[in-house]
């Protein structure tokens, strides 16, 4: 089986199959990260569409400096913090008014609901939001956070002990 | 903390439904073809604009020199010939013109302005 490289080589060669290749690998973990934060399938899908698509624009200049999942994660993590801040924007404008129901009003320790959670993390500063999104989502190590951000390792867990201090209080005062 | 921190990893959904993969790369690909389609309407859109705007461009102030010897706005020169607004200068510089005229009159039958005409054209010279 070819790995992601290979398909990326053959990809800029012209061959649209293998771009086709690269996304039903990846397709299924995408959209499973995005739900995660989303608990929506809908737009779940929609954001993975969305990566995809910048995907398919940029991967003919990928120059094979890192793994193609570190790159994936790189652009999920941008496409999530777009929506987050769209998404809290929408709140702050009451555009969102309809009860959300099924998994996302699931109460967690009887405290605070997923949405709840996620309106917290979309209020964090953006490098402690995408080691948070890494942390939760995916429980990434902190080295591959540290990739896959730019920042150093001890940074990324200082971000993100900073990050669970301030979720804990919102949460805690809502 | 590290019980909070593990409220927070328990808040993961297990995405558990299975992705229809056909269709979703079957919208990827109408997404692509569409954006492309559209890249291609602005990048036509603007080479037209270019280029009626540079045609526009050079062709601002040129004096249209086609309007001096095809057309004149003076029509009563062609209908009704004065020969006493004759220029005398224009005279003097072709006489063969003038002949020409005096030929013409005389052709027409019109013998007593041959005759005017020739006299005018007499006196100024004596002048």
């Amino acid at each position: 089986m070819q790995n992601d490289h290979e398909l990326i080589r053959e990809y800029q060669n012209g061959s649209k199959s293998a771009y086709d290749k690269i996304v039903r690998r990846h397709l299924s973990s995408t959209v499973g990260f995005f739900y995660n934060i989303t608990g929506d399938r809908m737009v779940s899908e929609d954001l993975a569409q969305d990566v995809f698509f910048k995907l398919y624009k940029h991967l003919k200049k990928f120059r094979f400096k890192s793994a193609f999942s570190t790159y994936l994660y790189r652009v999920n993590i941008n496409t999530a913090n777009s929506w987050l801040t769209r998404d809290k924007w929408k709140n702050l404008l009451h555009l969102d008014q309809a009860v959300e129901k099924g998994e996302k009003d699931h109460q967690l320790e009887g405290e605070w609901t997923r949405k709840e959670l996620w309106n917290a993390i979309a209020k964090l500063p953006k490098k402690q939001k995408q080691v948070v999104m890494m942390r939760i989502v995916k429980e990434l190590p902190y080295n591959e956070i540290s990739n896959i951000t730019g920042m150093s390792e001890g940074a990324a867990k200082v971000n993100y002990h900073h990050a669970v201090k301030r979720l804990k209080e919102q949460l805690r005062d809502d | 903390m590290i019980e909070f921190e593990k409220e927070l990893l328990k808040s993961r959904l297990s995405n558990s439904e299975t992705i229809n993969e056909d269709d979703f790369i079957s919208r990827l690909h109408d997404r692509v073809i569409d954006s492309e389609q559209r890249e291609r309407t602005v990048l036509t859109s603007f080479l037209i604009l270019l280029v009626i705007g540079f045609s526009t461009f050079t062709q601002l102030g040129v004096p249209l020199k086609d309007k001096d010897i095809y057309f004149t706005d003076d029509a009563s020169g062609v209908f009704e010939t004065d020969f006493s607004y004759i220029d005398n200068d224009s005279l003097s510089i072709n006489e063969g013109y003038m002949d020409d005229i005096a030929y013409f009159l005389l052709q027409e039958g019109d013998f007593w302005n041959t005759v005017e005409f020739l006299n005018t054209l007499e006196q100024e010279t004596n002048l």
